[in-house]
């Protein structure tokens, strides 16, 4: 093989250029490394990337980055700096890298967040071997918590209790008969048509659910086999997450399917459906962990305005505020064990922290309520299990009723004109140059509704 | 029991529309493979740039949807002149030993340094230009759903169709009655005899990669207000292609068109066939290995000419 001087001169050069690189690297980072002591690591695990819904997964990293900033510029934890370290969990490949180097390399002290299943089912099996304390932001598959691994906690809904509880009963209020659903084809999909087939069944009602790949941009072939069914369906849930979320709202109409949408809640609480659905999202229904129309705690009050200065005016949707949540409460957690440092004895420690919040006079304020954790014990009773998990998350199904409206709040959005704003429904404030669309209706449950369903 | 047969000329329709849709995405990918015998892993970020290109044409400077299409597509060619000739050249000067996997090295991670630079430039969320476009085009077209029994189709879904017909007609008619077309074909069936004819295969390269990156504009401009656009929006349009141009033969034009086809309604009609409508990927899989077991070489492939 002959090389030219040329080509050999060059490949000297670059390597010359590459050693020098990695020398300045290793200096700078040793140089600026803080001292492991210094701070206490937390790590957090969060879609960054696909196939993983990383719209979701950054919105709850601004959130995490907010709770950090907000600790340390009231003293930290324990006296040290709290240093958050995110890792993108897009895949349950990359959920599986990342959890193993949050542990072996970056020695956090515990690990927060999620937002996938199939992600958390396989992040929970490397926190259980190498015990270390995983506080969930929103994987909703039963069997996270269902396995009874000790270092495993949740704060997020999960499938059997927001089909039984939630969904079930709004369905049975509102009268619908036929169900049909759109599940994706992860662990959280199939996890919940399970759920919803066993309690739909449970009270009588028809269900038929198709599962779909999460990240296919064409529904329509399966959404006609719907208009086709007898009896009619009359409801149509939809549980893919990302892009499907929007494209099944369209692709409904393009079908002629026009039955109302139970929408999934992250993805429909975001302000970009207004931007990709249009007017066809007027009518959505989805469930949610907040709205402003009802009584937010003092920790939300101060999120949410926290989150809006910080984030250009964006309103943050439920999913931030569980990660928020984990952050404070993982961090309240390591103040109570005194133990800021990866060890065996820490993590007992911290997990002890956790199980004191147990209820009633034990519990943590998060952003939508008292948080807690539910026991073994609860399981016979429910039939399903409580363990590790908050039993009360506060549910609400929300509907849009006019285009342009804000899932938690009154959404205000600058540089719309005043004819476009007029032209929508939404009230214009030309002092402060911005168009005000309004705020979903609260649907469900009865006792806090704001507005009858309108289908 | 036999479904409907109005249920299933529905099916078969919606078929055909994501047939054509597909063949326009897989288009520029084998125009590349054909002449450059480069497999083009940074196809579906230059849909996504392209896509993202005409958005905001439309959304920023009030460029009417039409017109956002010849912009985009030509601003998204010369991007992709300038990353053959900074990126590919080296493999046709002879310092490379392995052009094959130097080219895949080299697409494969410009379409991963494009994707995540994409999400620090674009945002992360979702983005459709039809709520600003939607009355641009014969009063309001875009926003209505037009109905023929059972099938549905919405504008946004209906313009893709038939525009991406009109390219894949004008991709045939340009390669076939133009000089540069002919040139184009010379060069993906004879390197050494284009040479000797006079062609300059730099500038036939350079060229090649353009249009293929511009007729991936084009389907990500179509395609944006019906599968919406954000940093991964390629991702699928990319392993569709893949698909297709293997599907068809690697590098020929009309087998990208027969295979988009082919895959489109036999992914439709074979989920439906069997009553799970989720199962179109593995009818598309199944499709491919069938007919790659028969012919190897793909529908319309055949064994590369060599001097």
């Amino acid at each position: 093989m002959a090389h030219s001087k040329r080509g050999v001169s060059n490949t000297v050069l670059v390597a010359a250029v590459a050693i020098v690189a990695l020398l300045v690297g290793a200096y700078v980072f040793i140089v600026l490394q803080p001292a492991e002591e210094e701070v206490v690591k937390l790590g957090a695990l969060l879609p960054l990337s696909v196939p993983g819904s990383y719209q979701s997964g950054e919105l709850m990293r601004r959130a995490m980055i907010l709770a950090r900033d907000q600790i340390n510029d009231n003293g930290g934890v324990l006296g040290k700096p709290l240093e958050i370290i995110v890792e993108d969990s897009g895949s349950p490949e990359k959920a599986t890298a990342a959890t193993e180097k949050l542990i072996t390399q970056d020695n956090v002290v515990a690990i927060v967040g999620e937002f996938h299943s199939s992600q958390c089912k396989v992040e929970i099996e490397i926190v259980h071997e190498k015990h270390i304390p995983f506080l969930i932001a929103e994987c909703w598959s039963d069997t996270i918590t269902g396995l009874q691994y000790e270092e495993v906690f949740r704060i997020a809904p999960y499938s059997s209790y927001v089909s039984r509880i939630s969904y079930v009963k709004f369905i049975q209020a509102a009268g619908f008969d036929n169900i049909v659903m759109l599940a994706e084809d992860t662990e959280f999909g199939v996890d919940l048509d399970s759920a919803m087939k066993d309690a739909l069944e449970s009270v009588g009602l028809s269900y038929t659910s198709n599962i779909v790949s999460r990240t296919a941009p064409d529904f329509t072939s399966e959404l006609l086999a719907f208009t086709q069914m007898t009896p009619a369906p009359d409801l149509l849930m939809n549980m893919v997450t990302g892009n499907g979320a929007y494209l099944i709202i369209d692709q409904a109409e393009e079908v002629g399917l026009d039955i109302p949408i139970l929408g999934i809640g992250s993805a429909s609480a975001n302000e970009e459906i207004w931007e990709v659905a249009g007017d066809r999202a007027i009518g959505l229904l989805f469930p949610t962990m907040y709205s402003s129309k009802l009584e937010v705690t003092s920790v939300g009050e101060e999120f949410v305005q926290g989150f809006k200065e910080r984030w250009e005016d964006r309103e943050p949707e439920h999913t931030s505020m569980e990660a928020y949540d984990t952050v404070l409460m993982m961090v309240a957690a390591i103040e109570k064990a005194e133990c800021g440092t990866q060890s065996p004895g820490c993590s007992d420690k911290i997990i002890e922290a956790l199980e004191t919040w147990t209820g009633e006079d034990n519990t943590f304020l998060g952003t939508r309520g008292r948080i807690y954790f539910g026991a073994l014990e609860d399981e016979d009773a429910l039939g399903f299990s409580l363990y590790h998990t908050w039993p009360e998350v506060p549910i609400l199904i929300m509907q849009y009723t006019e285009f342009g409206q804000g899932a938690g709040a009154e959404r205000v959005k600058s540089g719309v004109s005043q004819a476009d704003c007029v032209a929508k429904g939404g009230s214009y404030d030309a002092d402060a140059g911005a168009c005000n669309y309004g705020q979903a209706e609260i649907v469900f449950p009865e006792e806090v509704k704001t507005a009858e369903p309108q289908y | 029991m036999l479904p409907d047969p109005s249920f299933f000329f529905a099916q078969l329709l919606i078929g055909v529309v994501m047939g054509v849709i597909y063949s326009l995405m897989a288009l520029g990918l084998t125009l590349i493979f054909g002449v450059m015998k480069v497999v083009n892993f940074a196809h579906g970020v230059l849909y996504m740039l392209g896509g993202f290109v005409s958005y905001y044409l439309i959304t920023l400077w009030n460029v009417h949807f039409a017109l956002a299409l010849p912009l985009a597509m030509a601003t998204v060619f010369l991007i992709g002149v300038v990353i053959e000739k900074l990126l590919l050249k080296p493999m046709y000067t002879g310092d490379i030993e392995r052009p094959g996997e130097y080219s895949i090295i080299v697409t494969f991670g410009l379409s991963i340094f494009l994707s995540h630079f994409a999400i620090i430039i674009f945002g992360p969320f979702y983005h459709s230009p039809l709520q600003v476009s939607k009355t641009q085009l014969f009063g309001g077209f875009l926003g209505e759903t037009f109905r023929l029994g059972l099938f549905g189709i919405n504008g946004t879904r209906l313009y893709a169709f038939l525009v991406a017909i009109l390219f894949i007609a004008g991709t045939i008619l340009f390669l076939k009655k133009t000089w540069t077309g002919r040139a184009l074909q010379a060069a993906a069936q004879n390197k050494v005899g284009a040479q000797i004819v006079g062609i300059n295969l730099r500038n036939i390269h350079a060229l090649a990669f353009g249009l293929g990156a511009a007729l991936a504009t084009a389907a990500g401009t179509l395609l944006a207000p019906v599968f919406y656009l954000f940093p991964e929006a390629g991702t699928f349009p990319a392993i569709k292609g893949f698909v297709i141009i293997v599907l068809g033969g690697m590098g020929s034009v009309p087998g990208s068109i027969i295979g988009g086809l082919l895959l489109g309604t036999i992914e439709t009609i074979g989920s439906v066939a069997i009553g799970q409508p989720g199962l179109k990927d593995f009818f598309g899989f199944m499709v491919l290995v069938v007919v790659l077991f028969l012919k190897p070489t793909g529908l319309m492939g055949e064994r590369e000419r060599t001097a």
